[in-house]
């Protein structure tokens, strides 16, 4: 077995441009549930109306690039008013059921026939990232190395981009979380009704939280639109979210930063267990008649639904987070 | 829960049945406008059959969370078990399909004892807010579901009795035997469900629960062991729906997790807590679903179901026999 | 403010034809009201008398079945409870609420009001908002050197004492520089030394210009420090006036330890004239009278007994703090005292429904301190807690059922028994408890609890928000249980009418025993009143101004 081929893999993936859009994801549902206490279950909704918005308008409308992601954020927005307004003021749980089921119903909308002409129905869209990719400053015939790790011109120029957002959305947060207004959230999800006798209106601090956030998802989704070169409507179910919400809490719910750690780690250590599970059955090393090849791809979901249960039982400040937090 | 509330309650339960049939009736009719009443009868049979498949599944997440206040994620798994090991029992043991469902809903019942009793009772003990037991939820049901691929693998499976029937014909519509006893093995658990919840002493246990659990206890009721209970039911009757699912629709990895949100769908617009509730919304959720294939495309039919859930849940959230206090 | 005299009294908070019901219940009826703007007002009443429910239907917390209400003349029935605080007036809450993750400073700085930088569209521009932080920082620090905060500034709230966290919460309020404070219950959980710096506070405050509403159990500070004193019982204003005027009222005395059972006995001799003939006629009325004292008498073995019990909700702040008490085979025991004295905590922890961190409680010979509830009502227990005494989505007889579940077999012989005694019951076995009046959900409360026919029953103000009619009705019923042979342990905010009943009793102040005896004796005593009311007369004002740290310049 190769363990450095490995090794090399994992860094691969904790570096890829997805595991940016990741961290902006994770971003954006860390200050929805983390500093709002919104417990969006619909994020991949966020993700897929922003990818839509880009696709839909460059490949269908032949709009150009720029325009699309404007639209992307816009729509990502307006999802986000849509579904907020009536339903920040529920109860946790009925918030949670409401937004699963608005991200649901965009994902069969966006998967049917009748949208086909539009959204490219189940086989999704391609070709809207030309435009994007000719900005590359890179030279496209090398391959660049990032330590042991080796990609090509346009996985780096993607790389850069994605990070620099990612850097500049946590800039962003902390400045916005560390404001006044960020003071209020943190209010509002602590004592409701404190709040409110204060003076604060809940209801648009939630708001703004919930679309926030969904823009940030949103952004994340035309990122990993472009990285793809494809949209489709099964990249965006709840599985995408839930593994969302296993990288917030991986890095501790609340924490400005922690979402960008638990995204690089998560996918260090889902890519890493990947590599290792498909060398030890490709070599014999593990040659269990129930655990072949196909088996390996799972192991991932596996481990995520264990982690996310243990984490929030037993270390719900997170894995990465050495200040506690105060119980109320 | 106010006096004047519970009377309104109780003189308005006649009225919203008679309000309920009323709609169905109009909607069907509205729909035959589309299609002829020979499909609009059929589609309200097909329609009759999922909704009672889906009460049966969700039943026991209503009682669930009437009694612990837990709305349960993962009670798609339960319905996936049942079809599972009824498949084992059946295919690989050679059992009638009879005998392996009981021992599917025994194994149902099992499951849901375990649960309980090693995961939920421990969190209770130690105080784990709402919010957290969901995200557990969540991410048992991410671990078990993928448990359930690993080891079933991915293509669906049929049960070796059944598979091919000769449809009964009546007045041009068409009704296959095992639907029919579906809808009757459906009816019965549901019945016998209500009438032990009705009249026997544990039933009134579990009422009593549900409503109080403080005064229960002042009751000398171990409310520990009515929860754990209640779970058991829950897993059992989950597991026969699962069976009964599996009848139309083969044994896959995932039906559990793909039925979810309509079951959550049907036991909500119901009202959660009772079992006239599941019924009722089931049958909605159902009829309306086969029903908008008339004349919207059948790939959208689910939509209008999940539309219906989040209407009901800004608007109603106690759903149709629901108790407004049991909400928010 | 000097001594200028207007020509007619500036109204802060006029309230007219406010109206609240819960479950058949009127938890607040107001006519009309009003509160003077620049004084002191307090608004006393014993519990249940809506006072916090008319604190949340003003500020927007709550709603009203009908009414309207002003603020300084301007109509705000029905506004949303953050533009009340907006408008400027400002609430506390009765159970200290502070931010526990957030430090005492940031506490303070999130009150102020209208801040820029809380608007998202600035929020990103901190030159737009600095100016203003910094000054609000300045009056932050400022209020906590005032209230003697200052060296806990960045420590999170939650490291706060009970007393320090109150203080917070005043100073918090004073942050959003409001118009009116109305604070409930300011002093509740404060220790004495603190005490006397808090009502020295609240008159500096006073004196300085904010029109201040306030609730309050503790009389000598009603007493001592309101200029205004407003009595609601049933949700209902019965006096207002100036503290003497009102404590002197026979019919405040009379909301909070019940109506007289006698002819005016020593407890009410510093009533004025009038109020004899008045009392005589009231005694009139149908009583109950207290039952046989049991064969067994005092030396039997006690039935239950507590001993140094020290219990409450938060282990770190028990409300009981080392209770004894017992209860004899066939005796009614009282448990009296003022608001917040630990009386529904005793029984909570007697019956287990809270755990205790010290002490023991037996039932007979039998420890149950470690029991659950539901063991130790296997056990001979019965108990009926104050409200949710029933449970409302099951019919009447269902409810029965639920009474006798550990013996189901004696079902229709305890049935008819108890339905003997509650024939009014009889009617009503298919209807949901959850439909029945108060006094009849009371009768359904107690005769659940009847059914196994207990060895103690522990009963949790059984004549709360019933009519007096049905309140007559209730101790009948725990008389004719007595004489069945349950031992009761009853506590009561109706004083009176429960020692008349009961064979001995308890007053707990402040989560102690202060005064045991029997019955009959602590119906005389005098200072069973002076623990709910305060001493009677007047205290002079004092002078509190040198306690105060240098006054605020704001």
């Amino acid at each position: 077995m190769d363990l450095a081929a490995a090794g090399v893999d994992a860094l691969r993936a904790a570096i890829a441009p997805a595991t940016a859009a990741y961290a902006l994801a994770a971003l954006g549902l860390n200050l929805q549930f983390g500093y709002a206490g919104l417990l969006n279950l619909g994020h991949a909704g966020f993700m897929a109306v922003g990818a839509y918005g880009l696709a839909t308008t460059v490949a269908v409308f032949g709009g150009g690039f720029w325009l699309g992601v404007a639209v992307g954020l816009a729509a990502a927005a307006a999802f986000g008013l849509l579904l907020g307004m009536p339903t920040v003021r529920l109860r946790a749980d009925y918030l949670a059921i409401t937004t699963i089921a608005a991200s649901e119903i965009l994902r069969f909308v966006l998967r049917s026939g009748w949208a086909q002409p539009w959204t490219g129905g189940v086989y999704g869209l391609q070709r809207f990232a030309e435009e994007f990719y000719a900005l590359n400053p890179f030279a496209t015939s090398n391959n660049y190395a990032i330590g042991p790790v080796v990609v090509d011109a346009r996985t780096l120029w993607l790389m850069v981009v994605g990070w620099a957002l990612v850097a500049a959305a946590a800039v962003l947060l902390v400045l916005l979380l560390r404001s006044p207004w960020g003071r209020v959230l943190s209010s509002v999800r602590q004592d409701e009704d404190l709040a409110r006798s204060l003076g604060k209106n809940v209801f648009a601090y939630k708001l703004q939280a919930l679309v926030i956030g969904g823009v940030l998802g949103g952004v994340a989704g035309i990122l990993l639109a472009v990285d793809q070169q494809n949209v489709n409507p099964d990249n965006y179910g709840s599985v995408v979210t839930f593994f969302v919400y296993t990288i917030v809490i991986l890095g501790g719910a609340g924490r400005a930063m922690a979402p960008v750690t638990g995204a690089v780690v998560f996918w260090l250590v889902i890519s890493a267990t990947d590599s290792v599970l498909r060398q030890a059955v490709d070599s014999g090393t593990v040659s269990w008649s129930w655990f072949g090849p196909q088996q390996v791809g799972v192991a991932r979901f596996v481990l995520v639904g264990l982690a996310l249960m243990l984490i929030v039982v037993f270390r719900p400040q997170g894995l990465f987070t050495w200040r506690r937090r105060v119980r109320t | 829960m106010t006096n004047a509330t519970v009377t309104a309650t109780r003189a308005a339960l006649p009225r919203r049945s008679v309000v309920v049939l009323l709609a169905v009736a109009l909607g069907a009719a509205a729909t035959a406008a589309f299609a002829s009443p020979v499909q609009v009868a059929q589609a309200t049979l097909d329609g009759a059959r999922f909704g009672l498949v889906i009460a049966l599944s969700g039943v026991g997440l209503s009682l669930i969370f009437a009694t612990t206040g837990l709305f349960n994620f993962a009670h798609g798994e339960f319905v996936t078990f049942g079809a599972i090991l009824a498949w084992l029992c059946n295919v690989m043991l050679g059992l009638p399909l009879t005998l392996a469902a009981a021992v599917a809903v025994i194994g149902g019942a099992a499951a849901g004892a375990s649960v309980e009793y090693g995961i939920w009772r421990p969190l209770r003990r130690h105080g784990v807010g709402l919010v957290a037991a969901i995200v557990v939820s969540i991410g048992l049901a991410m671990f078990t579901r993928h448990l359930f691929l690993f080891f079933f693998h991915g293509q669906s499976r049929s049960y070796r009795e059944y598979t091919v029937q000769q449809a009964w014909h009546l007045l041009g519509v068409q009704l296959l035997p095992k639907d029919l006893v579906t809808m009757l093995v459906a009816l019965a658990a549901l019945a016998a469900l209500g009438i032990f919840l009705k009249r026997s002493r544990t039933g009134q246990a579990v009422r009593a629960t549900a409503d109080d659990p403080d005064l229960s206890q002042a009751s000398g009721i171990a409310t520990d062991r009515v929860v754990l209970l209640v779970w058991s039911l829950g897993g059992a009757l989950a597991a026969l729906g699962g069976v009964v699912l599996a009848l139309d629709d083969q044994v896959s990895w995932d039906m559990g997790f793909r039925v979810l949100l309509l079951v959550i769908a049907g036991v909500t617009l119901g009202g959660l807590g009772t079992v006239r509730g599941a019924i009722a919304g089931g049958l909605i959720i159902g009829v309306v679903t086969q029903l908008s294939t008339l004349w919207a495309p059948s790939e959208l039919k689910y939509v209008f179901a999940l539309i219906a859930l989040v209407a009901i849940l800004i608007f109603r959230p106690q759903g149709i026999f629901g108790r407004a206090q049991r909400i928010g | 403010m000097s001594g200028v005299t207007t020509a007619e009294p500036v109204v802060a908070l006029a309230l007219s034809g406010v109206r609240r019901s819960f479950g058949g219940v009127r938890a607040v009826d107001v006519g009309q009201m009003h509160i003077p703007d620049g004084k002191l007002t307090a608004l006393i009443g014993p519990n249940g008398a809506g006072k916090t429910t008319l604190f949340n239907i003003v500020t927007g917390f709550e709603r009203a079945d009908a009414g309207r209400w002003s603020f300084y003349g301007r109509d705000i029935t029905g506004m949303d409870s953050w533009r009340v605080a907006r408008a400027g007036l400002v609430r506390t809450f009765q159970l200290t609420r502070v931010l526990a993750e957030m430090t005492v400073l940031d506490n303070l700085r999130l009150a102020a009001a209208g801040q820029r930088g809380e608007r998202l569209s600035l929020a990103l521009w901190p030159a737009a908002w600095r100016k203003q932080e910094r000054a609000n920082q300045e009056r932050a620090e400022a209020l906590l050197e005032r209230f003697r905060l200052a060296d806990k500034r960045h420590h999170p709230a939650a490291q706060l004492s009970g007393g320090q966290r109150r203080l917070l919460e005043v100073a918090r309020a004073l942050m959003t520089q409001p118009r009116m404070l109305l604070l409930d219950e300011p002093l509740a959980g404060v220790n004495p030394a603190l005490r006397e710096d808090v009502m020295a506070h609240l008159v500096a405050l006073r004196d300085d210009g904010l029109t201040i509403l306030f609730i309050e159990h503790d009389m000598d500070a009603v007493m001592g420090i309101s200029d205004h004193v407003i009595c609601l019982a049933t949700g209902t204003p019965i006096a207002a006036g100036t503290p003497a005027q009102v404590a002197a009222t026979p019919a405040v005395i009379d909301a909070y330890l019940g109506v007289s059972t006698s002819a005016p006995s020593g407890a009410r001799t510093a009533a004025p004239s009038g109020a004899p003939a008045a009392a005589a006629s009231r005694a009139s009325t149908q009583v109950a009278t207290r039952p046989q004292a049991p064969a067994g008498g005092p030396d039997g073995d006690p039935v239950l007994s507590a001993d140094g019990l020290v219990s409450g909700y938060n282990s770190d702040r028990p409300i009981l703090q080392g209770v004894s008490a017992h209860v004899g085979p066939g005796e009614i025991v009282a448990i009296i005292g003022a608001n917040g004295a630990g009386k529904s905590t005793l029984l909570k922890a007697v019956a287990g429904a809270i755990p205790a961190t010290a002490g023991t409680v037996r039932l007979g010979q039998r420890d149950v301190t470690k029991l659950a509830m539901h063991q130790r009502v296997a056990l001979g227990l019965g108990y009926v807690p104050q409200s949710r005494n029933v449970f409302p989505s099951l019919t009447v007889e269902e409810n029965l059922r639920m009474g006798i579940y550990l013996r189901p077999r004696e079902w229709q012989r305890s049935r008819d028994r108890v339905l003997a005694m509650f024939p009014a019951l009889r009617d009503r076995l298919a209807t949901p408890a959850g439909a029945l009046s108060g006094g009849q959900r009371q009768s359904l409360a107690l005769a659940r609890a009847l059914m196994p026919v207990p060895t103690v029953l522990l009963l949790d103000e059984p004549s709360a928000g019933l009519s007096p009619v049905a309140q007559e009705e209730a101790f009948e019923h725990v008389c004719a249980a007595a004489q069945s042979g349950v031992s009761v342990l009853i506590v009561e905010q109706n004083a009176r009418q429960c020692l008349a009943i009961s064979h001995r009793g308890y007053v707990l102040e402040q989560g102690r025993v202060a005064l045991t005896g029997t019955g009959a004796d602590l119906l005389a005593d005098p200072r069973v009143v002076e623990l709910y009311l305060g001493s009677t007369h007047q205290r002079p004002p004092e002078n509190r101004a040198d306690r105060l740290a240098p006054p605020l310049h704001s």
